[in-house]
């Protein structure tokens, strides 16, 4: 029988994985070390899980978990392993445009320093004010900044992000997909 | 939010949502978490003990200096070897072309490609689609050099290990140890051409929970290139 704890803990979860690998997906790049990096901070939150449920702000604890999961796992020597049963089978229709526009922004993505895409993903995927992503970083609101505008001017010079890769997404779908990070 | 800021906001969702959904996996992580809090509480208790020996060793060393004053130097330490496995031991990688799929056994294949370094897929059946998609995501090196990586897929008839190396000097063998089990001999694949990297693969009876895998790359001499201890995945 689960304890209040494992249930709190499983509640938790279940409603931010979804959020958690759309933003670690972005970090990482690959599929696998995107479910990787999710696991591996949640299983960090749950070791220490009367903490993060004291503390005043327990997503904000556990994506800091996750930033710094992400940093650490940076520094550890791995090669892309590409397991395929574990990948994604992707629609056969959308799948030749999607792998261009999708490998084109992730390599560029893949070029910037870690905390610079970090702070992109986190400013622009996940709509955060500058003030947020500088206290998930443990920084400062001007190097936040900083970084953003240094990331910005190198992915502006990526045609995924200019608009030639077939224009923008209709406004509503765009609404719709922040109000699901929103939440 | 300006225009370009729109835009790459918007490009970044599309590229978020080209990825898969998993279902959370909770009582996974749940294990992982409890695995950690037994390791965390173990450290606390281990670090009093290793204070407390540190301590009494140093007191043993300043009290048996040799007659001229100096205390004695402990020996030079070296990697140790591991220790002989059940097969016998393979000499040098196979050679195999970019992107060919060959058959490590147990219905599965592995491909190395030259994209990017240290890039290798491996799975069942044909790997065509899974080459193109991780040719369009490699990058940079991803091991530094004498670096190791592992990786495990089950089968019906028990754990495939597989990684990558990243090595000085090519080497002659690879042995995969399971806590303190026999080690095993693992096959070794490079790309022709000598590109300063290969991939391995072994097949593993069984992994228990919790086991440390220790991979061992060795020179021609014996001598220990590389190594890498990890906690086997779930």
């Amino acid at each position: 029988m689960k304890t209040d704890a494992e249930a709190e803990f499983g509640a938790f979860m279940v409603s931010r994985w979804h959020r958690m690998l759309r933003t670690a997906h972005l970090l990482t790049g690959h599929h696998h070390d995107a479910e990787d990096l999710v696991q591996t901070a949640l299983a960090k939150a749950y070791a220490r899980w009367e903490r993060v449920r004291r503390s005043d702000d327990p997503d904000a604890y556990v994506w800091r978990i996750m930033i710094n999961a992400n940093r650490d796992r940076l520094r550890v020597p791995r090669a892309r392993e590409w397991l395929t049963n574990r990948f994604p089978e992707a629609a056969a229709s959308e799948r030749a445009d999607s792998i261009t526009e999708h490998s084109a922004l992730m390599a560029a993505l893949a070029r910037l320093p870690q905390r610079q895409r970090a702070v992109v993903v986190l400013r622009y995927l996940e709509d955060r004010s500058e003030s947020e992503v500088a206290a998930l970083l443990g920084t400062r609101v001007g190097t936040v900044r900083s970084h953003a505008a240094r990331a910005l001017r190198k992915l502006r010079a990526e045609p995924a992000v200019t608009g030639r890769d077939g224009g923008p997404v209709p406004l509503e779908r765009s609404e719709a997909v922040r109000e699901e990070v929103r939440r | 939010m300006n225009e370009d800021d729109r835009r790459l906001a918007q490009a970044l969702h599309r590229a978020a949502d080209a990825f898969p959904m998993s279902p959370a996996p909770v009582d996974a992580v749940m294990r992982r978490g409890r695995v950690l809090s037994r390791r965390r509480r173990a450290r606390a208790g281990g670090a009093w003990a290793a204070a407390l020996v540190a301590a009494t060793t140093l007191g043993a060393l300043t009290g048996q200096g040799t007659h001229d004053g100096t205390a004695p130097v402990p020996p030079a330490t070296a990697m140790p070897s591991p220790p002989p496995t059940s097969s016998p031991p393979q000499q040098g990688a196979q050679r195999v072309r970019a992107y060919e799929q060959v058959p490590i056994g147990h219905g599965l294949r592995m491909a190395l490609l030259p994209e990017g370094r240290q890039s290798y897929v491996v799975g069942q059946g044909d790997l065509t689609r899974p080459i193109e998609l991780a040719r369009a995501h490699a990058g940079g090196d991803s091991l530094n050099l004498g670096g190791i990586s592992s990786g495990t897929s089950t089968v019906a008839q028990g754990v495939v290990c597989t990684g990558a190396f990243r090595t000085r000097t090519p080497p002659a063998r690879l042995v995969i140890q399971v806590g303190n089990g026999t080690p095993h001999e693992a096959q070794l694949l490079v790309l022709q051409g000598d590109p300063g990297w290969g991939a391995y693969h072994a097949f593993l009876d069984g992994v228990p929970q919790d086991a440390t895998l220790t991979v061992t790359a060795l020179a021609p001499d014996g001598h220990v290139l590389a190594r890498l201890r990890t906690e086997a995945p779930r």
